[in-house]
């Protein structure tokens, strides 16, 4: 270099560093004897490091490799951008984390899907997801208790899309009208198998509202369904029956006999021929149409079941469930001691405001039920708070004072009242919450207030959790008093189903249905349970 | 590192393979930084923005050595300079059509601009690499040392191996200006007038700043090391 040497050290060594290739440390450092001490140490490493550098260099393979890579990379990059190409610059670089994210994502769009599905109705891109996570469900839960629990949600989900399809406008098809009839005749001999006595309300309020629904959308059917629709509806009316004869804990009327009172227009088949569509019980409907059913109250979808519970001390219905499956419901209420309640019964099947309920020894477990774990499906019940909890129903008019725990409470005094409290948190509690402070307490002193209330009004809209609020009005209570129909109305305006309440002020044998007929204008129909007072006239309607 | 321009950084007209390897030399008046015209480097920007494969091809040419060399100077393993150096030319594909000449509308300049780009993007994919290994056990600095007593002794390979490892373990402790012109002169083979024009800094600045780095590295080298 022509330069003058530099003078400060940084400068300096620069110019070592420069020198460096061709006169090797020594030399440079003869031109600043200086700072030689200082910089050769670092000139020394500088050296090593050239070198180390200079072994890396670029290969011309490396080279090509890289050209190779970059070329492709760019053929890629061309191709029309992906709505996940972000996910290709994600560094997956193992297996493991290409596949963890993969089962994260399909995680997160199943559970996202299920949830979405909740308010699906048929026809609905996320429906066969809502059937198919109940179908899920069903298989989890671990006993019947919980499956009953289970069936009458589906059924209330059914009961909701029922109810929209109707406010939309549209025809209910038939699957609707089968899945609902096979849920709720499901859980109705589990209910009766399993003698869950907690659910028994929730049962009949579930069948109350579904023949009130049914009711309402009888015209409304789809051209190839009314076959079901018949079958279903009278399914209900059998059903109703039970689920009554079950809250009063009498033995379940097979026979059209028994339930004198209630004596829907169907006695003969009890149990539907439950629609054949699902169960493939048709068969057997058939067949039993008017048999003497009276042991299996409950739909026949259950054929095996019921086989098993003829002894039951349903004594007159026993020998008429042979033929049901469902028989074994019948059988299973034993509980019934009532036999001789079974006559009393009648109008039992009448909702639980059996005003004349004598308090039975029912009361107990009205009120025992009233918790039962209801509560707890009501919520699992999500979004579809169907407070079906009919159970809380209860109103067992013949049952006396039963414990109809929401309406209850004011006949009889029953510890109704307590229990209505209580009743009506179960299942509803769920729903309840919506349904807040059920009347229920209230009316205990009343028994009006039937825990129904819950349901009963909110219904029509699926989220059932409504229910439960509406339910609160049962009308119930008003029986409690006079047994005249329920004057629950209150929820019965959205629920109709709220049927029940009408009954059973009157222990009468359900003529007193009538105030039912009071009622009529939500429960009429639906409220099936008065069959056998008389003048239902609503319950066959919607058969 | 210098090569034969004709061979290898004017790659003209096509995809050239360098025929040799090239051999070390620190020529200041050999710019790595203007491969080319800057009508020329112009035109095959152009090219490549309208995807035009042997503008890629023909860009790389024009880089991938220096960007390779200060690749695998930072992160100190040759498997990691070629994953990293490929990102570095993948990105410049992608995101070509946003590159503008700015203010780089002197003779001469473009070249710089255009090489000072890709060095940004290396810049950032090896600070992203460091990061994410950043808990990954490092070469710990004080491994075998190297003992190069003569500039032409043969050492080892794996040797060398070694050393640049600790060599890239000791940039992450110097500043990042520091690392950053030690890179590019001692990796990339820029001169200090290439440097400073690529970090804007005087070349008296860049001397300073190599001279402190050396210091630095040296007592973080000769910790472990032996000398």
């Amino acid at each position: 270099m022509t330069n003058p040497l530099p003078n400060d050290l940084s400068a300096i060594l620069d110019d070592c560093l420069n020198r460096l290739p061709t006169e090797g440390i020594e030399a440079c450092l003869r031109h600043y004897p200086a700072q030689a001490a200082e910089l050769r140490p670092l000139l020394t490493m500088a050296l090593q490091v050239r070198a180390s550098q200079q072994a890396a260099s670029m290969a011309v393979a490396t080279r090509a490799r890289i050209r190779q890579r970059v070329l492709t990379g760019a053929a890629a990059a061309e191709r029309p951008a992906s709505p996940f190409g972000f996910l290709a610059r994600l560094r997956l670089n193992s297996v493991f984390s290409r596949m963890a994210l993969a089962s994260l994502l399909l995680l997160v769009m199943v559970v996202g899907s299920v949830a979405a599905s909740a308010y699906a109705s048929p026809g609905d891109l996320l429906y066969p997801v809502k059937r198919g996570a109940e179908g899920l469900r069903l298989g989890f839960a671990a006993d019947d208790n919980a499956r009953a629990n289970l069936h009458l949600q589906f059924a209330d989900n059914r009961l909701n899309e029922i109810e929209r399809a109707a406010q939309k406008g549209n025809q209910v098809e038939g699957d609707l009208l089968a899945n609902l009839d096979q849920n709720v005749s499901t859980a109705a001999t589990l209910i009766e198998q399993s003698q869950l006595a907690a659910l028994t309300p929730r049962l009949l309020t579930v069948a109350d509202r579904e023949q009130q629904v049914l009711a309402a959308v009888k015209d409304k059917v789809a051209a190839g369904a009314k076959a079901t629709y018949d079958q279903v509806a009278s399914n209900n009316s059998r059903l109703l029956q039970i689920a009554i004869a079950l809250k009063n804990h009498e033995p379940v009327p097979s026979d059209p006999m028994v339930i004198s009172e209630r004596r829907t227009p169907e006695p003969t088949h009890i149990l539907p021929t439950a629609v054949a569509t699902q169960q493939g019980e048709p068969t057997h409907a058939a067949t039993r149409t008017h048999e003497p059913e009276p042991t299996h109250i409950l739909p026949p979808p259950l054929p095996s079941r019921e086989a098993s519970r003829t002894p039951r001390p349903e004594p007159s219905h026993e020998a008429t469930r042979t033929h049901e499956p469902e028989p074994t419901r019948a059988a299973t209420r034993t509980h019934e001691p009532e036999p001789t309640r079974a006559a009393t019964r009648t109008h039992e099947p009448e909702p639980t405001h059996e005003a004349t309920r004598t308090h039975q020894p029912e009361p107990t477990h009205e009120a025992t039920r009233t918790h039962e774990p209801e509560p707890t499906h009501e919520a699992t019940r999500t979004h579809e708070p169907e407070p079906t909890h009919p159970a809380t129903w209860t109103p067992n008019p013949t049952l006396t004072p039963r414990p109809e725990p929401t309406h209850a409470p004011t006949f009889t005094h029953e510890p109704e009242p307590t229990h209505a409290a209580t009743f009506t948190p179960r299942p509803e509690p769920t729903h309840a919450a919506t349904l807040t402070p059920r009347p229920e307490p209230t009316h205990a002193a009343t028994l009006t207030p039937r825990p129904e209330p819950t349901h009963e009004p909110t219904r029509t809209h699926e989220p059932e959790p409504t229910h439960e609020p509406t339910l609160t009005p049962r009308p119930e209570p008003t029986h409690a008093a006079t047994f005249t129909p329920l004057p629950e109305p209150t929820h019965e305006p959205t629920q109709t189903h709220e049927p029940e309440p009408t009954h059973p002020a009157t222990l009468t044998p359900r003529p007193t249905e009538t105030p039912r007929s009071t009622e009529t204008p939500h429960s009429e129909p639906t409220a099936t349970p008065q069959p056998t007072a008389t003048p239902r006239p609503t319950e066959t309607p919607h058969i | 590192m210098l090569i034969n321009n004709k061979s290898v950084l004017v790659a003209k007209g096509g995809v050239g393979e360098m025929l040799e390897t090239p051999t070390y030399e620190h020529n200041q008046e050999t710019t790595r930084l203007a491969v080319a015209s800057d009508s020329e480097l112009t035109a095959v920007v152009e090219r490549a923005r309208q995807r035009d494969r042997q503008a890629y091809a023909t860009l790389y040419e024009y880089y991938c050595v220096p960007i390779y060399d200060y690749v695998l100077f930072k992160v100190g393993q040759v498997e990691v300079a070629e994953d990293i150096s490929g990102q570095v030319f993948l990105k410049m594909i992608e995101n070509i059509a946003r590159f503008s000449w700015r203010d780089s509308q002197e003779q001469g300049t473009r070249g710089a601009a255009f090489a000072g780009w890709l060095y940004r993007i290396a810049h950032n994919l090896i600070a992203d690499h460091l990061r994410r290994n950043a808990r990954r056990p490092t070469v710990p600095l004080d491994a075998v040392a190297i003992n190069v007593s003569d500039l032409h002794d043969p050492v080892t390979a794996a040797e060398f191996s070694i050393y640049r490892t600790q060599l890239a373990a000791a940039l992450t402790h110097l500043t990042d200006l520091q690392s950053q012109v030690i890179a590019l002169k001692y990796g990339a083979g820029l001169s200090n007038a290439e440097v400073g024009h690529l970090l804007a800094r005087t070349e008296g600045a860049i001397k300073n700043v190599q001279y402190t780095a050396l210091q630095k590295l040296q007592k973080l080298l000769r910790a472990e090391g032996q000398h």
